[in-house]
Protein backbone atom coordinates (compact mmCIF):
# COMPACT_ATOMS: atom_id res chain seq x y z
CA UNK A 1 0.00 0.00 0.00
CA UNK A 2 1.24 3.44 -0.87
CA UNK A 3 0.51 6.64 0.93
CA UNK A 4 0.94 9.68 -1.23
CA UNK A 5 0.97 13.32 -0.46
CA UNK A 6 2.09 16.42 -2.24
CA UNK A 7 4.00 18.90 -0.17
CA UNK A 8 5.24 21.54 -2.60
CA UNK A 9 7.40 22.98 0.08
CA UNK A 10 10.14 25.16 -1.31
CA UNK A 11 9.97 26.66 -4.75
CA UNK A 12 11.99 29.24 -6.56
CA UNK A 13 9.02 31.20 -7.85
CA UNK A 14 11.21 33.46 -9.97
CA UNK A 15 12.59 30.96 -12.45
CA UNK A 16 11.25 27.69 -11.02
CA UNK A 17 14.80 26.41 -11.44
CA UNK A 18 14.74 24.75 -8.01
CA UNK A 19 11.57 23.03 -6.90
CA UNK A 20 12.20 21.25 -3.64
CA UNK A 21 9.78 18.88 -2.01
CA UNK A 22 7.65 18.60 -5.13
CA UNK A 23 6.25 15.31 -3.91
CA UNK A 24 6.65 12.85 -1.10
CA UNK A 25 6.09 9.13 -1.27
CA UNK A 26 5.90 6.48 1.39
CA UNK A 27 5.16 2.78 1.24
CA UNK A 28 5.40 -0.23 3.53
CA UNK A 29 4.98 -2.73 0.67
CA UNK A 30 8.22 -4.66 0.15
CA UNK A 31 6.76 -7.13 -2.34
CA UNK A 32 6.65 -4.87 -5.40
CA UNK A 33 9.92 -3.58 -6.78
CA UNK A 34 8.97 -0.86 -9.26
CA UNK A 35 7.47 2.59 -8.99
CA UNK A 36 6.04 4.40 -11.99
CA UNK A 37 5.69 8.13 -11.42
CA UNK A 38 3.62 9.99 -13.97
CA UNK A 39 4.69 13.62 -14.29
CA UNK A 40 2.90 16.65 -15.68
CA UNK A 41 5.64 17.11 -18.32
CA UNK A 42 4.13 16.75 -21.80
CA UNK A 43 6.74 15.19 -24.07
CA UNK A 44 5.55 17.50 -26.83
CA UNK A 45 7.04 20.47 -24.96
CA UNK A 46 10.67 21.58 -25.08
CA UNK A 47 11.90 20.99 -21.52
CA UNK A 48 14.99 19.82 -19.64
CA UNK A 49 14.87 18.34 -16.15
CA UNK A 50 16.90 16.91 -13.35
CA UNK A 51 14.62 15.00 -10.97
CA UNK A 52 16.18 13.90 -7.68
CA UNK A 53 14.97 11.49 -5.05
CA UNK A 54 16.12 11.81 -1.43
CA UNK A 55 15.02 9.65 1.47
CA UNK A 56 15.39 6.46 3.47
CA UNK A 57 14.85 2.85 2.43
CA UNK A 58 14.41 1.10 5.74
CA UNK A 59 13.86 -2.35 4.21
CA UNK A 60 16.98 -2.09 2.11
CA UNK A 61 18.83 -0.42 5.00
CA UNK A 62 20.08 2.28 2.68
CA UNK A 63 19.83 6.00 2.19
CA UNK A 64 18.29 7.39 -0.97
CA UNK A 65 19.75 10.08 -3.18
CA UNK A 66 19.63 9.57 -6.91
CA UNK A 67 18.90 11.67 -9.96
CA UNK A 68 17.54 11.18 -13.45
CA UNK A 69 17.76 13.70 -16.29
CA UNK A 70 15.82 13.95 -19.51
CA UNK A 71 14.94 16.31 -22.32
CA UNK A 72 11.55 16.38 -24.00
CA UNK A 73 10.97 17.88 -27.42
CA UNK A 74 8.66 17.11 -30.31
CA UNK A 75 7.07 14.15 -28.50
CA UNK A 76 10.43 12.45 -28.05
CA UNK A 77 12.39 11.97 -24.80
CA UNK A 78 16.10 12.50 -25.38
CA UNK A 79 19.30 11.68 -23.47
CA UNK A 80 17.93 10.00 -20.39
CA UNK A 81 20.60 9.34 -17.78
CA UNK A 82 20.46 8.31 -14.13
CA UNK A 83 23.04 8.23 -11.36
CA UNK A 84 23.06 7.26 -7.71
CA UNK A 85 24.82 8.94 -4.83
CA UNK A 86 23.15 6.65 -2.26
CA UNK A 87 21.79 3.27 -3.36
CA UNK A 88 18.38 2.99 -1.69
CA UNK A 89 16.49 3.72 -4.90
CA UNK A 90 17.59 3.55 -8.53
CA UNK A 91 15.95 5.59 -11.29
CA UNK A 92 15.82 3.49 -14.44
CA UNK A 93 14.21 5.33 -17.34
CA UNK A 94 11.64 7.81 -18.54
CA UNK A 95 8.91 6.80 -20.99
CA UNK A 96 5.83 8.35 -22.52
CA UNK A 97 2.37 7.64 -21.13
CA UNK A 98 -0.49 6.78 -23.43
CA UNK A 99 -1.72 10.36 -23.14
CA UNK A 100 1.65 11.93 -23.83
CA UNK A 101 3.29 12.69 -20.47
CA UNK A 102 6.72 11.71 -19.16
CA UNK A 103 6.67 8.80 -16.72
CA UNK A 104 9.70 7.99 -14.52
CA UNK A 105 10.33 4.40 -13.49
CA UNK A 106 12.45 3.64 -10.43
CA UNK A 107 13.29 0.45 -8.60
CA UNK A 108 14.59 -0.70 -5.25
CA UNK A 109 15.77 -3.97 -3.76
CA UNK A 110 13.06 -3.41 -1.18
CA UNK A 111 10.49 -0.68 -0.75
CA UNK A 112 9.56 -2.02 2.68
CA UNK A 113 9.08 1.14 4.72
CA UNK A 114 10.63 3.39 2.10
CA UNK A 115 10.01 7.08 1.81
CA UNK A 116 11.45 9.89 -0.24
CA UNK A 117 10.87 13.40 -1.47
CA UNK A 118 11.32 14.57 -5.02
CA UNK A 119 13.23 17.69 -5.97
CA UNK A 120 13.00 18.96 -9.52
CA UNK A 121 15.32 21.33 -11.36
CA UNK A 122 14.35 22.99 -14.63
CA UNK A 123 17.77 23.41 -16.19
CA UNK A 124 17.05 25.22 -19.44
CA UNK A 125 16.19 28.92 -19.60
CA UNK A 126 13.48 28.47 -22.20
CA UNK A 127 11.13 26.70 -19.79
CA UNK A 128 10.31 29.45 -17.28
CA UNK A 129 7.40 28.96 -14.96
CA UNK A 130 7.41 25.25 -15.66
CA UNK A 131 5.96 23.74 -12.50
CA UNK A 132 6.91 20.13 -12.03
CA UNK A 133 4.29 17.87 -10.51
CA UNK A 134 3.67 14.19 -9.98
CA UNK A 135 0.18 13.34 -11.22
CA UNK A 136 0.04 9.67 -10.23
CA UNK A 137 2.20 6.91 -8.82
CA UNK A 138 1.87 3.15 -9.14
CA UNK A 139 3.92 0.59 -7.23
CA UNK A 140 3.86 -2.66 -9.15
CA UNK A 141 5.93 -5.43 -10.76
CA UNK A 142 6.12 -3.87 -14.21
CA UNK A 143 9.77 -3.52 -15.21
CA UNK A 144 8.81 -2.07 -18.58
CA UNK A 145 6.54 0.69 -19.81
CA UNK A 146 2.81 1.05 -20.13
CA UNK A 147 1.72 1.48 -16.54
CA UNK A 148 0.34 4.82 -17.66
CA UNK B 1 25.40 31.42 -22.61
CA UNK B 2 23.20 32.94 -19.98
CA UNK B 3 23.28 33.77 -16.32
CA UNK B 4 20.38 34.60 -14.11
CA UNK B 5 20.55 36.54 -10.91
CA UNK B 6 17.90 37.94 -8.67
CA UNK B 7 15.88 34.87 -7.83
CA UNK B 8 17.68 33.79 -4.73
CA UNK B 9 15.92 31.74 -2.11
CA UNK B 10 17.46 32.72 1.17
CA UNK B 11 16.66 30.16 3.81
CA UNK B 12 17.02 29.82 7.52
CA UNK B 13 17.85 33.31 8.79
CA UNK B 14 20.79 33.15 11.11
CA UNK B 15 21.83 36.16 13.13
CA UNK B 16 20.57 38.49 10.45
CA UNK B 17 22.23 36.65 7.62
CA UNK B 18 21.55 33.50 5.71
CA UNK B 19 23.27 30.18 6.12
CA UNK B 20 21.50 28.49 3.23
CA UNK B 21 20.99 30.31 -0.05
CA UNK B 22 19.31 28.26 -2.72
CA UNK B 23 19.46 29.31 -6.35
CA UNK B 24 22.34 31.56 -5.48
CA UNK B 25 22.95 31.67 -9.20
CA UNK B 26 21.57 30.01 -12.29
CA UNK B 27 23.89 29.20 -15.16
CA UNK B 28 23.23 27.98 -18.67
CA UNK B 29 25.17 27.61 -21.88
CA UNK B 30 24.49 25.85 -25.14
CA UNK B 31 28.10 26.22 -26.31
CA UNK B 32 29.55 22.76 -26.81
CA UNK B 33 33.10 24.14 -26.83
CA UNK B 34 32.89 25.29 -23.21
CA UNK B 35 34.80 22.95 -20.92
CA UNK B 36 35.66 25.25 -18.01
CA UNK B 37 33.17 27.46 -16.19
CA UNK B 38 34.43 29.96 -13.64
CA UNK B 39 32.46 31.82 -10.98
CA UNK B 40 33.78 34.70 -8.92
CA UNK B 41 32.31 35.11 -5.44
CA UNK B 42 32.11 38.10 -3.14
CA UNK B 43 34.13 36.24 -0.48
CA UNK B 44 37.38 38.15 0.04
CA UNK B 45 40.55 36.24 0.85
CA UNK B 46 40.99 38.76 3.65
CA UNK B 47 38.26 37.10 5.72
CA UNK B 48 37.57 34.05 7.85
CA UNK B 49 34.64 32.50 6.04
CA UNK B 50 33.75 28.83 5.60
CA UNK B 51 31.52 28.16 2.62
CA UNK B 52 30.21 25.28 0.57
CA UNK B 53 28.84 25.94 -2.90
CA UNK B 54 27.15 23.15 -4.83
CA UNK B 55 26.06 22.94 -8.46
CA UNK B 56 22.92 20.96 -9.31
CA UNK B 57 21.64 20.46 -12.83
CA UNK B 58 21.77 18.66 -16.16
CA UNK B 59 24.49 18.59 -18.81
CA UNK B 60 22.51 17.49 -21.81
CA UNK B 61 25.54 17.24 -24.06
CA UNK B 62 27.26 14.86 -21.66
CA UNK B 63 23.97 13.08 -20.95
CA UNK B 64 24.51 13.25 -17.22
CA UNK B 65 23.11 14.97 -14.13
CA UNK B 66 25.21 17.44 -12.19
CA UNK B 67 25.84 17.52 -8.47
CA UNK B 68 29.24 18.70 -7.36
CA UNK B 69 30.55 20.95 -4.59
CA UNK B 70 33.36 23.24 -3.60
CA UNK B 71 34.12 23.74 0.09
CA UNK B 72 36.58 26.44 1.07
CA UNK B 73 37.84 28.46 4.02
CA UNK B 74 39.47 31.82 3.73
CA UNK B 75 42.06 32.54 6.36
CA UNK B 76 43.05 36.17 6.27
CA UNK B 77 45.58 35.99 3.48
CA UNK B 78 44.96 32.67 1.72
CA UNK B 79 42.53 29.80 1.08
CA UNK B 80 43.37 26.96 3.44
CA UNK B 81 44.51 23.61 2.09
CA UNK B 82 41.57 21.84 3.74
CA UNK B 83 39.37 23.28 1.02
CA UNK B 84 37.75 20.40 -0.83
CA UNK B 85 36.02 19.51 -4.05
CA UNK B 86 33.53 16.66 -4.45
CA UNK B 87 31.75 15.47 -7.59
CA UNK B 88 28.83 13.06 -7.20
CA UNK B 89 27.24 12.95 -10.66
CA UNK B 90 29.19 13.04 -13.89
CA UNK B 91 27.84 16.08 -15.70
CA UNK B 92 30.39 18.50 -14.23
CA UNK B 93 33.41 18.23 -11.96
CA UNK B 94 34.29 20.65 -9.18
CA UNK B 95 37.68 21.35 -10.72
CA UNK B 96 39.30 24.13 -8.76
CA UNK B 97 39.27 26.89 -6.17
CA UNK B 98 41.51 29.93 -6.50
CA UNK B 99 41.92 33.58 -5.64
CA UNK B 100 41.18 36.25 -8.22
CA UNK B 101 43.75 38.91 -9.00
CA UNK B 102 41.82 41.25 -6.71
CA UNK B 103 41.70 38.61 -3.98
CA UNK B 104 38.25 37.11 -4.04
CA UNK B 105 37.46 33.40 -3.98
CA UNK B 106 36.68 31.87 -7.37
CA UNK B 107 35.52 28.36 -8.24
CA UNK B 108 36.04 26.45 -11.48
CA UNK B 109 33.94 23.64 -12.93
CA UNK B 110 35.03 21.23 -15.65
CA UNK B 111 32.87 19.49 -18.23
CA UNK B 112 34.99 16.89 -19.99
CA UNK B 113 32.45 16.47 -22.79
CA UNK B 114 31.68 20.16 -23.28
CA UNK B 115 28.61 22.15 -22.31
CA UNK B 116 26.07 21.67 -25.06
CA UNK B 117 22.89 22.72 -23.28
CA UNK B 118 24.40 22.65 -19.83
CA UNK B 119 22.24 24.21 -17.12
CA UNK B 120 22.55 24.24 -13.36
CA UNK B 121 21.90 26.22 -10.22
CA UNK B 122 24.40 27.10 -7.53
CA UNK B 123 23.39 26.79 -3.88
CA UNK B 124 25.43 28.30 -1.06
CA UNK B 125 25.83 27.03 2.50
CA UNK B 126 27.40 29.16 5.21
CA UNK B 127 27.09 26.42 7.77
CA UNK B 128 30.51 25.42 8.99
CA UNK B 129 31.16 28.02 11.65
CA UNK B 130 33.18 31.04 10.65
CA UNK B 131 31.29 33.26 8.29
CA UNK B 132 27.82 32.05 9.21
CA UNK B 133 25.28 34.36 7.68
CA UNK B 134 27.61 36.00 5.17
CA UNK B 135 25.55 37.21 2.21
CA UNK B 136 27.25 35.08 -0.42
CA UNK B 137 26.95 36.26 -4.02
CA UNK B 138 28.29 35.34 -7.43
CA UNK B 139 29.71 38.53 -8.91
CA UNK B 140 30.99 37.29 -12.28
CA UNK B 141 31.15 34.23 -14.48
CA UNK B 142 33.31 33.07 -17.37
CA UNK B 143 32.63 30.29 -19.85
CA UNK B 144 35.44 28.92 -22.03
CA UNK B 145 38.43 26.62 -22.14
CA UNK B 146 40.63 28.24 -19.50
CA UNK B 147 41.78 25.56 -17.06
CA UNK B 148 43.64 28.13 -14.96
CA UNK B 149 42.46 31.35 -13.41
CA UNK B 150 39.88 33.44 -15.27
CA UNK B 151 39.65 36.31 -12.81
Amino acid sequence: MSILQGIYSYYDTGTWASQLGVYSFYTTDGSLYYLHLKTNVPVSRNTMWLVEFAGYAYGAAQNIRAGIVFHTSGSVIYRIAAQNIYPGLTPQTVYTSSDGYAVIRVTSGSFYYSGFVINAYSTAPYTPNEKFRILAVSQNSNSGTGTY
Amino acid sequence: MADFNGYRLKGYPDNGGHNVIRTLHKAFTSDSSVTYIHFKTNVPIASYIMTMIEAVGYNYGMQAPIRCAWGFYTYGTYIVTQSVRTSAYGGMTAHGIYASSDNYVCIRGYTSGGSYFNGFVLNGYQTAGNGRGYDLQITASSYGTNSGNAF
